[in-house]
């Protein structure tokens, strides 16, 4: 667990931080199985891929191309190492028009800009939150500096969440 | 005789109530070092009272062993000056978060403050409804998405810390929930105070608002962004703190380097103790990422306590008119009987 005193992430069960030293007995929790899980554990738990990244003058072609190669639905697009946007199959099918010569501008005219991000260290209820507010089916994970360092999307969570379940039914009996 | 008091611990503080904040909630920290800091008041348990609205922060009273009581939304100042005042032997804390203390309770807050009643007032700012789920509060930065303002914020913030120097505030502080050696000491500072203390607690609600204050907790990323405020000394910073708050001719803060010419001299000197409020506002508005953020106490004056200031008039008016009567007081006057 984490310490609320200094923010070390224990060995779940430990009496004291073995960080700080302060204790942590008083400090179990009450709630569902589930609500504890989402709660206390942070998003590195899904093992978040590698993101997908693009420069944002990449034309759609490429991007698009991309996708369809790796059979994956987003792709983080960059300024340098910087996160800028994101580009969705939703914005392939939404924004470009097929009849234009829209395959040849760059991805930053389509993608959406300036993302909603999280942090590994965010917690997993954290991040259902957002893309529930936001609509989202993925989110860029970015560390302290902005730059992307991974990326989960709603099959992430889904997975996690039947492995919770699964988990709560066979404590349950 | 003397009679002993007993040594009392953080451990004497911890109620039999079990927690229902969420796991990894920033609140733990601010309820783990108040337990820390009670003990050494040489103040008997029994003579603590805590009193919250409500929101998350206002549970606190219940994971507290002394009195408390979790009253009505943005009321606790109101209901907290009642007791102080019936009450004066008591330390009296009032546990608040920023949608209880300066949406619905703002009234009664900005009036607790300027009649500077002997309270502790420890607002929870976390920048949203925990509570009910994430609704924007009146903290939350400009265009802030949250259930309430799906297309983003258009309500300009309040600052707390504004706010409580503007009503007069005659102890004003900020700290973070897991800077936990500050919190403490910030904390001490307050119980000590004689008067109205009110701090601001950044405090990380992980599950609708997570890394709200990311720059002023994370390691490697706060030195950067904070100043912790010393009284009488330079207010410098950043991880290598070759960085300094000078006031320039314009009598605007600014940030400046401090290998560049620039001596610690040439800084702006924290005074806690300055007569006027100036200085104490000149450095709540001092912003991030514009400034660093300034942690610690802003302001520590003395000034006529409210609680006191009535009990005299009690006893003066009592000692030249006598006790009164109650009863015969509602008798006198135009009464009359309805039939």
């Amino acid at each position: 667990m984490f310490c609320p005193h200094c923010s070390f992430d224990n060995i779940a069960g430990v009496d004291d931080c073995e960080s700080c030293g302060q204790p942590l007995v008083e400090f179990d929790h009450v709630g569902s199985d589930l609500e504890q899980a989402i709660t206390s554990q942070s998003i590195g738990v899904l093992n978040p891929k590698q993101p997908l990244t693009v420069q944002a003058s990449m034309a759609v072609r490429g991007a698009v191309a991309e996708m369809v190669a790796r059979k994956i639905g987003c792709l983080l697009v960059e300024e340098g190492k910087q996160l800028v946007g994101i580009f969705t199959e939703r914005d392939v099918l939404n924004k470009i028009r097929v009849d234009k010569d829209d395959q040849n501008r760059p991805v930053s005219d389509f993608m959406t800009p300036s993302p909603a991000t999280i942090t590994k260290d965010d917690s997993i209820a954290y991040a259902l939150h957002a893309m529930d507010l936001g609509g989202y089916r993925h989110m860029a994970i970015v560390d302290e500096t902005g730059r992307s360092t991974g990326i989960i999307s709603v099959r992430d969570i889904l997975r996690y969440l039947y492995e919770q379940f699964g988990e709560v039914s066979a404590q349950t009996g | 005789m003397s009679a002993k008091l007993p040594v009392l611990t953080s451990k004497d503080f911890a109620s039999d109530q079990e927690i229902r904040w969420c796991p990894r909630c920033g609140d733990y920290s601010i309820l783990a070092q108040m337990k820390k800091v009670l003990p050494g008041m040489g103040i008997p348990k029994e003579k603590f009272v805590f009193i919250s609205g409500i929101g998350c922060s206002s549970r606190f009273p219940y994971y507290m062993d002394t009195y408390g009581f979790h009253s009505i939304h943005g009321r606790a100042p109101a209901i907290a000056t009642g007791v102080k005042t019936c009450r004066p032997d008591l330390q009296v804390w009032v546990i608040t978060g920023d949608g209880d203390g300066l949406s619905i309770g703002g009234n009664h807050l900005m009036h607790t403050i300027r009649r500077n009643v002997d309270l502790k007032i420890v607002m929870f700012n976390n920048q949203i409804y925990g509570l009910t789920k994430g609704q924007y509060s009146p903290t939350s930065p400009l265009g802030a998405r949250t259930k309430s303002t799906p297309f983003g914020s258009i309500d300009n913030p309040l600052s707390p810390l504004s706010i409580a120097i503007g009503s007069e505030a005659t102890f004003v502080a900020r700290a973070v929930d897991v800077d936990i050696k500050h919190l403490t000491t910030v904390l001490e500072r307050a119980a000590r105070h004689e008067g109205t203390s009110f701090i601001e607690v950044y405090q990380d609600c992980n599950v609708f608002n997570s890394g709200a204050f990311y720059y002023a907790s994370k390691k490697g990323v706060k030195e950067d962004n904070i100043v912790y405020l010393e009284h009488g000394k330079p207010l410098i910073f950043g991880a290598k703190r070759d960085k300094g708050i000078r006031v320039n001719e314009g009598n605007r803060p600014e940030v400046v380097e401090l290998s560049s010419g620039i001596s610690e001299d040439d800084l702006l000197f924290h005074d806690e103790q300055a007569p006027g409020s100036s200085l104490a506002f000149l450095l709540a508005r001092m912003r991030h990422p514009e400034f660093p953020e300034p942690l610690g106490v802003f302001r520590d004056v003395e000034r006529p306590i409210y609680d006191r200031g009535v009990n005299e008039q009690v006893q003066s008016a009592i000692e030249t008119q006598g006790a009164g009567d109650l009863d015969e007081l509602f008798q006198s006057g135009d009464t009359w009987t309805i039939e």
